[in-house]
């Protein structure tokens, strides 16, 4: 071999070798930048997913009831009726609508109570939620709030009902504000376990006005007026009644035990209350 | 002149990558359309019922219906959709043998926003304490094409002329 060649050839490998090296030098940067760009961002998702979480949960958490109960079912109607089985008096029929701040009050002051009182078989309970703040003699938002909480309550399963509702009543928006939205309402599913895809279908699409609309022309023909009103085998309890069991709860122990001996005495064989 | 010796290499039509990647990914790229369709579906037709096994962990409906299963209002499905579509696109072999740095670029940034979904979805999965199994499947489809995407890319650098 010639020296020009050898030379040649020497110069060859080298410029082989530089070009070996600058393809190696173009990956390294490549994979360099791609990796580090890829781990700051993915420490910017994780950071970012981690804040969204903390400020979307803030106080609106469901509430959950974890209190005694007794079997929940939902009545053709849409109310919601909780009793033992084999309790048939005496009944205590809940007309309430969640945007009215006096039932948010009864339910946290005597709500628990209620639930209490019907795991113990001492009363049928009766839930009747309806719309009774309507338009024109309510401005908007006040009817609309209305409607959305009893329409999800309305939507959601029976045996949800004391957590949900207790969650509707805890996040009651002050009167005259939105609230109830539609993403909230959800949320709170979500929080208690029942979400579903038809839930939410129910919700946004308002599925149960037509059941919120046939409560609040029962609760009318019933001569419903208010909220709370609480009705006991039929009978409307007073206003000083209903401020007493407002004030002491356990006094709606003693009125329904006065209430099912007074029925017992006047009837020796009882039935159920139609409802 | 010197035409044998140090000669510049004679750049190719087009580079041309090698047969198996280009079969491996587009087998999961229709892997992917395919799962993102089902999903998209689920979560658009109440009808259709999210086939997954149910444990303490393992919930796809948990995770699917939780509320980091929108980003901005577009549904994650709807978005898995659009990624595989775009990467199935930019994966044609006219965008492969093209040496176009907005193809080749958009290729990257594709799977690298792929792994940063993936990232994203892996963080919700954690907080929610619930494993998508479906979710889980697409991960692994991102992070192999993420691994075969760049493995392209530096195959086209060491066949690019110097």
């Amino acid at each position: 071999m010639s020296k020009s060649t050898r030379q040649r050839s020497a110069r060859e490998r080298l410029a082989e070798e530089r070009r070996r090296q600058a393809i190696r030098d173009k990956q390294r940067k490549l994979i360099v930048g791609v990796l580090s760009g890829v781990l700051v961002a993915a420490v910017v998702v994780v950071v970012a997913v981690l804040v969204v979480n903390r400020s979307s949960q803030s106080d609106q958490k469901a509430v959950a009831y974890t209190g005694p109960l007794a079997p929940i079912s939902r009545q053709s109607d849409g109310s919601i009726l909780m009793s033992k089985q084999d309790v048939t008096q005496p009944t205590l029929e809940i007309y309430e609508d969640f945007q009215c701040p006096m039932c948010k009050r009864f339910e946290e002051r005597v709500g628990d109570k209620v639930k209490s009182l019907a795991a113990k078989g001492k009363v049928r309970v009766v839930y009747r939620p309806f719309q009774l703040f309507k338009a024109p003699d309510f401005q908007e938002p006040v009817p609309s709030v209305s409607r959305r909480g009893a329409n999800a309550a309305m939507c959601a399963p029976a045996d949800h009902w004391p957590s949900y509702a207790k969650t509707l009543f805890a996040y009651q928006p002050e009167e005259g504000k939105e609230g109830f939205a539609d993403k909230e309402l959800l949320n709170w599913a979500r929080d208690l376990g029942f979400y579903t895809p038809a839930f939410e279908s129910c919700v946004t699409g308002a599925q149960k006005a037509g059941d919120v609309d046939k409560s609040t022309q029962y609760a009318a023909a019933q001569n419903v007026t208010g909220t709370p009103t609480l009705k006991v085998n039929g009978q409307p309890l007073s206003q000083e009644t209903v401020q007493q069991i407002f004030g002491d709860p356990s006094s709606l122990e003693q009125l329904l035990t006065k209430s099912a001996t007074s029925t017992a005495s006047a009837s020796p064989s009882p039935s159920a209350s139609k409802q | 002149m010197e035409t044998s010796e140090a000669a510049p290499r004679v750049p190719k039509a087009g580079y041309t990558q090698p047969r198996w990647l280009s079969v491996v990914v587009g087998t999961l790229v229709l892997a992917g359309l395919a799962i993102s369709s089902y999903l998209a579906v689920v979560h658009y037709n109440n009808d259709v019922v999210l086939v997954c096994s149910k444990s303490a962990t393992i919930d796809c409906e948990s995770v699917t219906t939780s509320k980091f299963s929108e980003l901005a209002g577009v549904p994650l499905p709807v978005l898995g959709l659009l990624f595989f579509l775009a990467l199935g696109v930019l994966n044609l072999p006219f965008a492969i043998r093209s040496s176009r740095p907005l193809l080749r670029w958009g290729r990257l940034a594709c799977v690298v926003a792929g792994v940063l979904f993936v990232v994203y979805l892996v963080a919700a999965e954690i907080i929610l304490g619930k494993i998508c199994l479906w979710c889980t499947a697409i991960h692994v489809l991102t992070v192999l094409l993420f691994v075969l995407v760049l493995t392209g890319e530096l195959r086209r650098i060491a066949d690019s002329p110097q």
